[in-house]
């Protein structure tokens, strides 16, 4: 934890700006490239604090407010995305066990959690669940002392690595929620190597053959593991994806902003043709409109209103989709350059295009938000 | 100030139209997006101002605007004490 606790939104994210410039920008191409992410980068996030994220309706003074860690986020983001992705499935099992925790399992793997002595994953998506959260099947035998778990869970961010899984599974038809301890017999890794984006989040497939969990590694009860337990940490997941894709939709606007400056064509620098004005301005305003629909998701969260959850959903389904536009119209403005391996924009280009499926898909916000939209309840602004 | 019955509804009522009876299953009818089980903690939390725990986490409390009311009576009934 950082010695010099803070609540100043502002104080943190220039300490996390000043941490992802020294210690994230030099490893990013290369956590990418080897698909790879070094301890150095969560320790170091466990130093300043930052893994240590606001408890929905919990309330603590020790932890970020919702809107330093979104800042947090947002500057992790700008930098590496893949390091954001760490932040936020390590972040989701967090939330999951502070809210919703025993008081011996919060004692036991908060803290080890909040330092980065472990890594937390979250194992929610199957075969035939992902956006259908709510049809996950992957079953959870009884057996004296605990459980059994069989099955397979996919696209795990962290699975190469982590310490501490949060499985969801199916107890004959209800669903639950289990820590599993990474070193537990029966628990298989299958890496996945060069995925489109996020390449450094050390993806994997993580096989559950046999593996025996103890019964007080149950979170929450039998029947809310996904309805409550896995809801709770999408929110929050959600929210700092969000933040995420606002820093790197201002690192494109940054690059595409100095990258027009020098290019020249047609004997003039690339900002002082039109078309180039129109990119740069669309890049600019749908950014700073994803930024005030993640600071509005961060102001309801912190305050508790009603609209927070309907809040965080626009911001991650806005800000996802604006990280996609805007580094797509990065790699437009930087031609050949911006699609070589190892450009940045290049990478942030394959990493946005993940933020559009990851914690929920456009699609699946664009239900949620519209459900939460009834006669009952206003249309805009807070609830 | 409304019962407690009363502000659970008008809350069910504003999230999923009315119609709603107190002992309908608003989550086996399907009524509910899996978000609200999130806007619905916080509703019972901030308004009643209780703390709906790990040991709360029955969806038994959840299902009905009468599942909830009994609930939520029965958290304040032990503040009161």
């Amino acid at each position: 934890m950082s010695d010099h606790h803070t609540d100043d939104p502002d104080v943190i994210a220039a300490r996390i700006r000043s941490f992802a410039e020294s210690e994230l920008a030099p490893i990013a191409a290369q956590a990418d490239r080897e698909g790879k992410l070094p301890d150095s980068a969560i320790t170091g996030l466990a130093g300043l604090g930052v893994l240590n994220p606001p408890v929905r309706g919990r309330p603590d003074p020790a932890a970020l407010s919702n809107l330093a860690f979104g800042r947090a986020a947002e500057e992790i983001g700008r930098v590496c995305s893949a390091t954001r992705s760490f932040l936020t499935a390590h972040t989701m099992v967090h939330a999951a066990l502070a809210r919703w925790g025993t008081a011996d399992q919060r004692s036991r793997w908060l803290p080890p959690l909040r330092t980065g002595q472990l890594v937390g994953a979250f194992c929610l998506s199957e075969a035939g669940a992902g956006s259908d959260a709510a049809a996950v099947s992957m079953p959870a035998i009884r057996q004296p002392g605990g459980y059994v778990l069989e099955g397979e869970k996919l696209w795990v961010t962290m699975g190469q690595r982590a310490d501490l899984l949060l499985v969801f599974a199916s107890l004959e038809g209800r669903h639950c929620a289990f820590l599993v301890d990474g070193d537990s017999p029966g628990v298989v890794r299958r890496p996945i190597a060069a995925a489109l984006g996020l390449r450094g989040a050390m993806l994997a497939d993580v096989i559950f053959d046999g593996c025996a969990v103890p019964e007080q590694n149950l979170i929450g009860s039998v029947g809310t593991g996904v309805s409550i337990v896995a809801s709770h940490a999408l929110d929050l997941g959600r929210f700092s994806v969000a933040w995420g894709c606002v820093g790197l939709g201002q690192a494109c606007l940054d690059l595409s902003v100095r990258h027009a400056a020098v290019r020249v064509q047609f004997g003039a620098p690339l900002r002082d043709h039109q078309l180039v004005k129109g990119l740069l301005t669309d890049m600019y305003v749908d950014l700073e409109a994803s930024r005030a629909l993640a600071g509005h998701a961060a102001r309801s969260r912190d305050q508790a209103a009603a609209d927070a959850v309907r809040a965080t959903l626009a911001a991650k389904y806005f800000a996802a989709r604006m990280a996609a536009a805007v580094a797509s119209h990065a790699l437009q403005l930087h031609g050949g350059a911006g699609c070589a391996a190892g450009h940045p924009v290049e990478r942030h280009f394959r990493d946005a295009r993940l933020m559009q499926i990851i914690e929920g898909s456009a699609q699946i916000h664009q239900i949620l938000i519209a459900d939460l939209l009834q006669p009952g309840r206003s249309a805009g602004g807070p609830a | 100030m409304d019962s407690v019955r009363d502000q659970i509804a008008a809350f069910i009522q504003s999230a999923v139209g009315s119609g709603t009876g107190d002992d309908d299953d608003i989550f086996e009818r399907g009524l509910v997006s899996s978000m609200f089980a999130v806007e619905l903690v916080d509703f019972i939390e901030v308004t009643f101002q209780i703390a709906v725990d790990n040991e709360d986490l029955d969806l038994g409390n959840f299902r009905s605007v009468s599942a909830m009311s009994k609930f939520v009576t029965a958290k304040l009934a032990v503040l009161d004490r």
